[in-house]
Order: structure tokens, then sequence, then C-alpha cells
């Protein structure tokens, strides 16, 4: 058996024998014979899941094609910062890292939690043993029949830096919020209402920190690789680590209530065990498959289904069977807190945001809700954002007023005059809003409310700066926060955006800038393609270069934007393609006809007889080999060649959703063809497109094209790097044009797949304005088939759009983070000197008791 | 305030709250259907179905992107979509349309491409068939 999989076995034994060690202690408290044992175990679980780690990536790093997970997420030429994050590119690594900081987190409490040690570990260690159950049967060390030479690689949108790091924070996120939820339990367990909160609230307060820093990393890993622009999309994978957090804030909140007030202690409970059970009811959407249709994410069931629904059954049903069991015993405090308290204050917050997890949960769960009395369904983003305005107008009130109320008390006076400056502040801020555009009340109303809800915390820091400046990392989490909503307002609804065609060398103006596309640049040793754009301003012009490159592993082009940051907005430059030419059939001479009039061209004469409109052949098909045309128009044309007149009727056609396309006409006795391109409305004049035959010749022979001399000298082929891969094939030749002789190296790409075809690599003939086009390589013969064309208009079709004030949204979550993470050290901090104190005080009074002490 | 009213109030706003959230769900809410029911229907819906990437194109003067899908039924429709072409449309096999049918096409107002996220994709699961 694989040794991989032999440390996973012992692993799930070293976690099971932990838990049952930890039973005996669970209710009695620290002492039991059995607790060196379970210490034991869980050293034991943490090294082994060190080891399983240190196994896979052990692999990955050799590159052992022969494991399937191996295989399917790495490849030999990714570099090596991909090749260690490719650890967390498959699920059955997201459920190891999980399981991972599980334990290394349980050897953290065994240290740290004294008295609460075995309850909680014997809690917390079940999630890890769920996880590892998982790991047994989605296998990180499954074999392949055969061994593979080269891996599948990893999905080149996710090889970017933010990426690597976000799976990590997001699962110690993950991680940490099972603690809460198993202090919660061994709290109900114990009958010990109080002490659990102050230890809880360190873990919790990380958890939210874990969490949103993951959540900001994804959404700008959104904004600035994915390139349709936006930072959100409500996404149920976005969604299902949204409502954890959410509910942990809410629960965070409380949880302060009851350390200050000793009231909520049922609540605090119950929405202790929220954020976990979510997010295990989120872990089974996301990954079971059942949401499959409704995400933009691919799911895949990986046959622990039945262990995800048990994982969430034994955890809210426990949870719950032990809330309801214990309900009738948890003290509760009658007084009630006053209307304009601090406490009720934070507590309607606190409400306000739970609810709105709920909501979101709802939303994103609608495939399955709905399944009960129709066709599964799901909700349109509007359904979050329109529920989104209020509830961000209520928190941000809320959380500009409650740091200048106090607690317990109403002082409805000390707590207005502290309120005036930050109230009359956001007042003057609405006509500055009004004059910068915002006109919307709805939009206006909420702005000022978090202008308020920014400036309010901000002073509160300020007064607190000299005395209590331990207790500022919360109001640094709000600052945060509602600047975050500023930019999350501004740039989402107050950004515009256009789609421009940028024809090389020429400056479109669009959202009152100049976009000049400048050309196409090789970057990463050929592999993507920049463009090059020059952004002009009023005062002054940048470079920005969004990228394209064909991705092998997607099978497709992959698509960067690029962004500029002013102070007060991003240019966000989206690509969307890159065009050539925009008729596919490529036109050599283009030649305007007048009705009667000869035109002499390519050593033919051309004179337009008439030009009608005919009704469509039902039974013709588009371009896309499934509408009819709506239109035709059809030019009747007399063509004198080599002394003979031929009667050609090349047609346009129309198609209701507005393209067009060429039917063009053959000339006899010539390989050429004749195109109409346009026609005028008044029925006299056309435009058609002669198309010249293209030469074939075979490598060392030369031939002739439109009087110029093509030679092929060899041909050089690029074999794809591994499998699926394109081929390229390029000709070395020369052309003798206008006395000179230019060496040029055309090729084409032939691409795998549905979508596949030939690509034309054109190359151009010194500074000719021609380009030599190898069309085709028979691969038969080996003769290689060459035009000469005009060297085309190059385009660059991109959506640009402005987002005003989304730095703020960045800033502001950068400052939620620095607030939490002061927070988590000072609540660590201070929870750590109680719990010393606590545990100092029970070792006394247990000695002088001469019994152990309960709880 | 007593507690009788706060209690009041409470279950008062919780009402608002569901109301709220009902209306708003039945409002969003986009069942998912084949073309010939969103012929007949007149709200958003949606489609799924696999697009034919060979008659894909983006018209630089509508700005617009159009493209031709079968659905689970082989049913095949234009699809017109004012925007640009979707970053990963190109090498899915399967997309999700959003929006109303009108006059012949389906009108998207949102195209979802099945992304090859960090999950599995579904077309390297076998890798023992690829992998000769």
């Amino acid at each position: 058996m694989e040794p991989g999989y032999l440390l996973l076995i012992f692993t799930t034994l070293a976690t099971a024998s932990a838990m049952a060690a930890y039973v005996p202690g669970v209710r009695k408290g620290a002492d039991t014979p059995w607790l060196g044992i379970a210490r034991i175990c869980v050293y034991a679980t943490a090294l082994g899941l060190m080891a399983t780690a240190a196994t896979l990536w052990y692999h990955i790093l050799s590159h052992h094609y022969q494991y399937s997970y191996v295989y399917r997420y790495t490849s030999s030429d990714m570099p090596l910062r991909y090749v260690i994050a490719s650890f967390w590119g498959g699920q059955e690594g997201t459920f190891l890292l999980w399981a991972l900081y599980g334990g290394l987190l349980a050897v953290f409490i065994r240290f740290k939690a004294k008295q609460y040690e075995s309850p909680v570990l014997f809690f917390y260690l079940g999630i890890d043993l769920f996880l590892l159950l998982m790991l047994l049967k989605a296998n990180p060390f499954a074999k392949l029949p055969q061994i593979p030479t080269e891996g599948n690689g990893l999905n080149p949108l996710l090889q970017d830096p933010w990426m690597t790091i976000h799976p990590p924070i997001m699962f110690f996120g993950f991680a940490s919020l099972g603690i809460p939820a198993a202090y919660a339990m061994a709290a109900m367990v114990k009958e010990d209402w109080d002490n659990w909160i102050r230890r809880a609230i360190p873990w919790t307060t990380f958890g939210i920190l874990a969490l949103g820093t993951g959540l900001t990393l994804g959404g700008y890993w959104a904004y600035s690789i994915l390139g349709w622009g936006g930072f959100w999309g409500w996404d149920p994978v976005e969604n299902s680590s949204l409502v954890p957090w959410l509910l942990a804030v809410g629960l965070l909140h409380n949880q302060m209530i009851q350390l200050k007030r000793g009231i909520f202690r049922r609540l605090n409970l119950f929405l202790a065990l929220l954020p976990f059970v979510l997010l295990t009811y989120s872990t089974f959407l996301t990954r079971s498959g059942v949401l499959a249709d409704f995400s933009v994410h691919s799911f895949t069931d990986l046959g622990i289904n039945q262990f995800l629904v048990a994982f969430m059954v034994v955890f809210l049903g426990g949870g719950l069977g032990l809330f309801v069991w214990k309900f009738r015993r948890i003290p509760t405090d009658k007084t009630q807190a006053p209307l304009a308290s601090r406490e009720y204050f934070m507590f309607l917050g606190s409400l306000v945001f739970t609810l709105f997890a709920i909501f979101v949960a709802l939303g994103t769960s609608a495939p399955i809700i709905t399944r009960i009395w129709g066709p599964a369904s799901n909700v349109q983003p509007e359904f979050y954002n329109r529920m989104g305005l209020p509830f961000a107008g209520l928190i941000t009130l809320l959380v500009g007023v409650a740091p200048f109320l106090v607690w317990r008390d109403v002082n409805l006076k000390e707590s207005l005059r502290r309120l005036m400056w930050p109230t009359l502040i956001s007042l003057a801020a609405m006509p500055l809003l009004v004059f910068i555009g915002v006109r919307h009340i709805p939009h206006l109303v909420l702005m000022v409310l978090t202008t308020f809800a920014v400036v309010s915390n901000a002073y509160m820091i300020l007064l607190l700066i000299r005395r209590k400046w331990r207790a500022a990392g919360g109001y640094l989490a709000h600052v945060g926060i509602g600047l975050a909503v500023l930019g999350i307002v501004a740039s989402t609804s107050y950004g515009t955006k256009e789609t421009v065609v940028l024809p090389k060398g020429e400056e479109v103006l669009s959202l009152d800038y100049g976009f000049k596309y400048l050309g196409r640049r090789e970057i990463e040793n050929g592999r993507k393609d920049a463009y090059d754009v020059a952004l002009r301003t009023a005062d002054g012009a940048y470079l920005v270069s969004p990228t394209m490159y064909f991705s092998d592993f997607n099978q497709g082009m992959m698509k960067k934007p690029a962004i500029h940051s002013f102070w007060s907005r991003d240019v966000y430059v989206s690509p969307i393609g890159h065009a050539l030419d925009p008729l596919q059939d490529r036109i050599q001479t283009r030649v305007h006809l007048q009705k009667g009039t000869p035109v002499s061209s390519d050593g033919m004469t051309l004179t337009l007889i008439d030009v009608a409109p005919r009704s469509p052949d039902a039974k013709a098909t588009g371009p896309d080999g499934s509408s009819h045309p709506t239109k035709e128009v059809v030019a009747t044309i007399d063509v004198l060649h080599g002394g003979t007149h031929q009667t050609l009727q090349p047609v346009l056609q129309g198609f209701s959703d507005g393209s067009t396309n060429v039917v063009p006409a053959d000339i006899a006795n010539t390989d050429q063809a004749i195109s109409l391109l346009t026609t005028e409305t008044t029925g006299t004049q056309v435009d058609v497109g002669i198309r010249w035959p293209s030469l074939g010749i075979l490598r060392g022979e030369s031939g002739d094209i439109q009087g110029n001399k093509v030679s092929l000298n060899s041909f050089d082929v690029q074999m794809p790097t591994r499998e699926g891969g394109s081929v390229k094939v390029f000709a070395i030749a020369h052309v003798e044009m206008n006395g000179e002789t230019f060496h040029v190296r055309p090729g084409i790409i032939s691409r795998p797949g549905d979508s596949g075809g030939l690509e034309q690599i054109e190359a151009p003939i010194g500074r000719t304005g021609q380009n030599l086009v190898l069309e085709r390589v028979d691969a038969n013969t080996g003769r290689a088939f060459f035009y000469i064309a005009q060297a085309p208009q190059e385009y660059l079709y991109a959506e640009v759009s402005l987002k005003p004030f989304i730095g703020l949204l960045w800033m502001g979550t950068a400052l939620t983070v620095l607030g939490l993470a002061f927070a988590t050290f000072q609540r660590g901090r201070i929870a750590n000197r109680l719990v010393t104190s606590e545990a100092g005080r029970e070792g006394l009074e247990a000695k002088k008791n001469g019994k152990r002490v309960a709880a | 305030m007593n507690h009788k009213m706060r209690v009041a109030f409470g279950v008062a706003a919780l009402a608002v709250f569901g109301t709220m959230a009902f209306l708003n769900f039945n409002k969003t809410v986009a069942p998912y259907v084949p073309f010939a029911e969103a012929k007949a229907a007149e709200r958003t819906v949606q489609v799924a179905g696999a697009p034919n990437h060979e008659a894909a194109r983006f018209d630089p003067s509508l700005k617009q992107f159009q493209f031709t899908m079968s659905d689970e039924h082989g049913e095949v429709m234009p699809v017109i979509f004012t925007g640009v072409k979707p970053g990963n449309f190109d090498e899915a096999e399967k997309v999700v349309v959003i929006g109303k049918y009108q006059e012949g096409a389906f009108h998207a107002n949102q195209i979802l491409v099945k992304c090859p996220s960090k999950y599995n994709d579904a077309t390297t699961d076998d890798p023992a068939k690829e992998a000769s």
C-alpha cells in the first residue's frame, strides 16, 4: 500500500484514539488517567498530518505522475511556486489542508485551553476525523493504471500569486471557525455558561480575519485576472464562504455583549454553532455537485456525498441536540438592555448580520429549495444586490452610532454631544456627494450613512489612541468596512463601460480617455502576447498592456485585463479579441464598380451590369449553420478575362442578427473568385473583392505570385510540448519583390478540438506593406500553399471601463484586516491572561479543598 | 418599551424581513427551462446547452456577442448577448444563458460559462484514457 495512504490510516486512528481518550475528561475536567494518552494521540495526529502533507508535496515536487492527483494538477514546465501551490489545486488537497490546520490548531489548543482541553479537543478533533475519513475515500494518493510521462498542469487562471495564497488563508479560516463551535459544545457539556466566551472570542476574530482576507484575495483575483470587471459575482462558491463570515461577525458582536454584560447566554451558544454548521453546509453545496448547473465553477462528485451529509447531520444534530437538551439549564438574565445602550445596538447589528447571512444562504440554496415544487431554479444577482443596500444602510448606521453609546445605561445627552462632530461632517459630505454626481436617493443616503460610520469610528480611534489604544482594533475594522462599502457602491453603481474597436495606430476616444493600440508584443518567451495600448488623459499618457494567450490546458484563449489606477478611479481595459481583418476571406484586391463602367484590375475587366435584392433561398443556411438569411443581394457582373466574357453573380447575405455572409463566385478558367463586399442603397455601385489562387510549392521549389518570386527553403515544425498541445509549422521562405529579397517565416498553428482549424501567422515582407501568408500545408505531398496579401489593418477589441473609487474597497479591506489582526492579538492576550489566572485559582482551590473542581 | 412590545416589534421586523425576502425571491428566481418553454415564458429564464463555437462572433458595431446554442432537447437557437464574449467561452462545452426570448432569438443578459476552477474538471477525471 501507498506510504501516504498508510499515513492517512495511521492519522485517522490517532485522531479517533485521541477523541476516545478525551471522553473521560469531557465532563470531569482536566486530570484523568487517559489525558496523557490523549495528548500523545493529538501530537500523533498533527505529526501524521504533517507527514501526509509532506508526502503529497514530495510526490508533487518529484513529478510522480503515477499519482492521479499529481498528474491532474501539475506539470514539469510549471514554475516552482505553482508546483508547490498545486497541493491545493484539487478537492482532496484542500481537505488535507483543512485537516492539517485542524491538527496544528489542536496542538495549540492543547497548550492553551487548560481545563477546557478535553471537551474542546474532543469536539474539535471530530472535524478532523470526518475530514480524514473523507480523505480515505477520496484518496489523494490514488494511482493511475499507467504512468503518464507528463502531467495535466495547473489551470493557468490559477497560476497567479493571489490565487496561490488564497486557498491556504481561506482554509485557515475554515479551521479556526470550528473552534468557537467546539467551545460552545464544550461549554454546554461542562455547563459553564460564561467562561467559554472569552476563550472563544480570539478564535472567532481570527476566523473572521482569515476568511475575510481570503474573500478579499479572491475578489481581487477576479477583478485583476478574470477580466469580467467585477470583484464579486454572488456565485455559490463565493457565497458559501461569505455566509459563515457574516455569521461569525454576528457571533463576535454578540459574544462581546455577553463578555461585558453577561446576557445572551443561550443565543451565543446557538450562534456559535452556526458559522461552522454553515461551513459544512456550503462545503456540501459546492463540492457535492448539487449546484453543478448553477455555478460558473465546475464541480464533480468525488463519491463523498454521503460523508458530507453525515458531516452536516452529526455536527448540526449533535450541536442542536446538546443545545435543546441543556436549554432549560442555561441561566438567563432577566434584565433588559435599554434601547439606546451600546449592547442593544450591538445586538441589533449582530441580528442584521445574521439575517443577511440567512438571506444569502437562502438565495444560494434556491436550486435545492425550488426543486420541492418545480424545476430547479436559481436567483439572479439582483436578489442579493436589492437586499444588500438596505442591509448596508442599517449596518453603517448602527456601526456609526454604537461607539458613542455607553454600556448598560442610556446617556443620550452625552452620546449626542459626542456624536455631533461625526454627524456634522457626514452631513457636510452630502452636498459634495451630490456635486460629484450621486443623485440616486438610496445611494446618497447609504453613502452619507457610510461616511458617518467611517468618521465616527475614526474619531473614536483618535479619542482612544492616548488612553486605551489596545481597544482600537475593532474601530479600525469598522472604518475599513465603511470605506469598503463606499468603494463598492461608487465603483459598481457609478462605473461606466464601453466596448471599443481600436485600429492599430489610431487613437479612439472613449469615456473621456484616449486609447491608442500600439501593437502586439511577445512576452514570457513567446507564450503570451501583450497588446500595448497608450492611455491618454488630460495631463499624461500611460502604457497599459492587457494580455491574451492560448492555453493548452483550457484549450482556449485566456484574456487578462490591464488596469491603470488613478487616485480617484481605475481605468480597466479588458481585451476581447485581436483581429487582422474584419473579413473571414482574405481579399487581395478591392475594386469599386459603378453600373455600366468597366474597370480593369488584375488582368481582367469587370463591368457591373446590375445589382438587386432577391428573396432569400429558404434552404440556404447562414455561416452558423442554423439561421436563414433574411435578405440577399445579387450583383451581376460581366468579367472579360483571356478574351472571353462570362457573367458572374456573387451574393451578399444578411441575417436577422445584423451579420453578413459573402458567397463568392468563381471565375472560370482561373483559380480566382469574385466576392460582393458592399452595396450602395441606390443599387448602382458595389465594392467587389478579387481573391487570388494560392501558390502551391514543394520544399526547394519556387513560384510566382503576382509577379513576385517566392521560394520555399525549408519547414520548421514545432511539435506540441505535451499531449493536447498545438502543432506549429513555419515555412522558411524568401520573396523577391521590387528587386529586393526578403527572408520571411509565415506559419500556421493547428489547434486540436472542435473549435480547432488552422490559424495563419502572417509574415510581413520587409516594409512593403504586404504579407506572405502560409495558407496550408498538404499533409500527404508536403506541398505548401502561399499567397501574398495587403498587410491587414490590425484591430484590438476591448471593453474599457471606469471604476470610480474602487481603491477605497481595497484600502478598506486592508484596514479591516489590520484592525481584525490587532483585535485578535489583543483578545488573545487578554484571554490568555485570564485563562492562566483562572487555572491558577482553580489549582489553588483544588489543593485547598482536596478535591477536583468541576468546571 | 416593555417586554411584550419588544417582542411584538421583533416579530413585526422579522415579518417585514421575511416578506421582503420572499418577494425578492419570487422576483429574481429564474427557472431552468429548455428553449421551447423559454419562447412561451415572459419572465427571465435560463437555458443550459452546448454552444456552437463556429458560429460565435462579436459584432463590434452592434457591440453584441452572438452564437447559436442547442439545448438539452437539441433545439438550436441564436443567442444574442449585448456585451463581450465571456472569458472562458471558447473552451466551454456547456454554457448557461440567462435572459428572455424575443423575436426569433434568445436575448441573454448573462452567460454563465463553466470555468475550470480549482475544483475538479470533469473532463480530466479519467486520466487513464488520456494518458496512454
